[in-house]
């Protein structure tokens, strides 16, 4: 056996140039495959770390996966708002442990104005039950303070201190905004790859603040109430557009959310994040199932390359295969011979391209984060990877088979003499 | 055991699915140590007889016994090993594995045959020394024994060759043509090797050659129209 591997070892070798770049084909396949899955799973990992430790997300009745969107992801718009007596009552329900209420609406250039309580920089968590950092400033005192996103604050080159006026609605298009009431810079945050970094977080008094002289989404005419005189109003905000709620004891989480779901007075929602984020990502997989099946076929062109290259060169080897047979190489030597270096070539690219991946998951690491969200920090290559990368080699394996199999036909016709 | 190397009665050939191409040998009978000159012009049955001999067709009717061992009986896989154990093969030209080096060459049938690689350990301590001592005997320094066989003289290769067959001492060897791509001083010279060598270890020869200027070399000298009876076909 070990006589074998060192003829076919020489004998590819010999020929180490074609084999190499097939090798390399291979090996780029491979990299594609793994990529792929490994941003896959990433994504997905990602996606779900986007909230944790939330046990329930409250909003006005709609779909689960709708209120996830825009209370979580800032994606579309909430139809409906829910009353701020229901966030009080929920608030001093018994088993919730804290309960902290947003107002989403308005925008900032684009990112979205989200209106809080100081409790969010608390109590909201992320992926491994991580809290929001400050890279520098601290949470908003004042009414016409503003906590900005790590993306707000690069891209808009913004620093403590700054000056910022915020949009109606979602803004940007030159509709009306709230430059009377302008807002200055509290706090920067570290970024989380989350919706967080595209978010300009104010109080909840702000909010309600900027809207005293609006009425039905525009400012009312003729009247108009300067930012030095809203402290004299009641800024208990009348309305919220969700509430992220945490409970003393997860077990009591269905029986909070049934009681929710009930609630007498308006009709709220209430959606454990994980579930309705499994339900979110079934959607979204469909692409990420497509992009799995290109590059499952391009690692098949890669092996079915492998096959082609090793017959085409079947022909120029009879001479040689002949005389291995002369000196006493059986047919089936011959079929193991073309089977191991088909082996050694599929091993040898699958390898080069999970190191390759390695090297560029090095480098593409940050520049994934910042732009994409997607964390590669810890980069291990997940069970399903390693199965993929083994179904490669077998599947690369097998298909050696084709050429040994012809070697083998080969080598029975020609005997000890080859026919050229 | 008996002096009889190969012996052959009344054999008949025919390749399958060719009416008319047929080889019969009513008798033909070869004893050990002797080295027997095969004289044929090419199309004559050169080819299809060595590949009997080496076990790798078999005749339809009569018997083929070589080394006492009747081919006719055994598996294809049996005669390839009954081949590497017993039998070197020496070829016209091409007969070495291009990317391996002169001594790997020389040991290939070692890593193919346990009986030939226990027979060359038998004197030495190591294929390799075996390998050297052969190349040494046939007339090659060794310090050609690391390098590639493409960087050898035709001459050089078809040494290397004889000496590969030799190796591991096998009871027969055939050799068909080994001499025609040399000019005429390198075939005397080799022949007188490789019969030297034949002659030291006892091994019977089965030297198949166009040549009959090369028969005074040899102890036994045939014709192969004599020996058996060629037909290639209605034309």
């Amino acid at each position: 056996m070990r006589s074998l591997f060192f003829l076919a070892f020489a004998s590819a070798w010999n020929r180490r140039t074609t084999l190499g770049l097939m090798a390399i084909s291979i090996a780029l396949s491979v990299m594609l495959l793994l990529g792929v899955e490994q941003l896959r799973t990433q994504a997905r990992e990602s996606f779900s770390q986007s909230i944790s430790g939330t046990d329930l997300v409250v909003g006005a009745r709609t779909s689960p996966i709708q209120l996830m969107l825009y209370a979580v992801f800032r994606l579309g718009d909430a139809t409906h708002n829910i009353r701020w007596s229901s966030y009080q009552t929920l608030s001093q329900h018994p088993s919730v442990s804290w309960a902290v209420p947003i107002s989403l609406g308005d925008s900032h250039r684009g990112f979205a104005v989200i209106g809080t309580t100081t409790d969010y920089f608390e109590y909201f968590r992320y992926a491994d039950r991580r809290l929001l950092a400050f890279s520098s400033g601290k949470p908003f005192a004042d009414i016409f303070d503003a906590v900005v996103g790590a993306d707000v604050a690069q891209q808009l080159g913004y620093q403590l201190g700054d000056s910022i006026i915020l949009n109606h609605g979602a803004g940007g298009m030159g509709l009306s905004d709230h430059a009377d009431k302008p807002f200055k810079v509290s706090g920067i945050l570290k970024r989380t790859g989350l919706s967080v970094d595209r978010s300009v977080h104010i109080s909840l008094e702000a909010i309600e603040a900027i809207h005293l002289d609006w009425q039905g989404g525009a400012p009312m005419p003729g009247l108009s109430i300067p930012a030095e005189y809203v402290r004299k109003f009641d800024l208990v905000p009348k309305e919220i557009t969700a509430i992220f709620i945490g409970l003393k004891s997860r077990a009591g989480v269905f029986q909070m959310q049934r009681y929710i779901n009930q609630y007498k007075t308006e009709p709220l929602l209430a959606v454990l994040p994980g579930v309705a984020l499994d339900e979110l990502w079934s959607i979204v997989s469909i692409v990420e199932r497509s992009l799995l099946a290109i590059s499952v076929l391009v690692v098949g062109v890669g092996l079915s390359g492998l096959v082609a290259v090793v017959l085409a060169g079947l022909g120029e080897r009879r001479r040689e295969l002949a005389v291995l047979r002369s000196v006493g190489a059986g047919p089936g030597v011959v079929f193991m011979l073309l089977a191991i270096e088909g082996l050694m070539v599929v091993v040898l690219g699958s390898l080069m391209g999970l190191l390759g991946l390695m090297v560029l998951s090095v480098f593409a690491a940050p520049i994934l984060e910042t732009h994409l969200g997607i964390s590669l920090a810890t980069w291990t290559l997940s069970a399903e990877s390693w199965q993929l990368l083994l179904t490669v080699m077998v599947t690369g394996f097998l298909v050696s088979l084709i050429p040994g199999y012809r070697a083998y036909r080969i080598s029975l016709a020609d005997g000890l003499t080859p026919r050229l | 055991m008996s002096q009889t190397v190969i012996d052959i009665q009344n054999l008949i050939f025919q390749w399958p699915g060719r009416e008319g191409f047929r080889l019969s040998i009513p008798h033909f009978q070869v004893d050990r140590g002797e080295r027997v000159f095969l004289q044929g012009a090419s199309g004559s049955g050169k080819s299809t007889l060595l590949s009997l001999l080496g076990g790798v067709l078999v005749p339809q009717q009569g018997q083929l016994q070589v080394l006492n061992t009747d081919l006719m009986t055994m598996s294809s896989s049996e005669r390839d090993r009954f081949r590497v154990d017993h039998v070197g093969l020496l070829f016209q030209q091409f007969n070495l594995v291009p990317y391996l080096s002169v001594r790997e060459n020389v040991i290939l049938p070692c890593r193919f045959s346990q009986r030939r690689r226990g027979k060359a350990l038998e004197s030495a301590n190591s294929l390799e020394q075996s390998a050297d001592r052969l190349l040494g005997q046939l007339g090659l320094d060794p310090t050609y024994s690391q390098q590639r066989v493409t960087s050898l003289s035709v001459g050089q290769q078809q040494r290397v060759a004889a000496a590969r067959a030799l190796m591991g001492h096998p009871e027969l060897i055939i050799a068909d043509e080994p001499t025609s791509s040399l000019d005429a001083d390198r075939q005397s010279e080799f022949l007188d090797v490789l019969l030297g060598r034949c002659n030291e270890e006892g091994v019977t020869l089965i030297f198949v050659s166009h040549d009959q200027r090369l028969a005074h070399h040899f102890n036994r000298s045939i014709n192969l129209n004599e020996l058996c009876s060629f037909n290639a076909g209605s034309v």
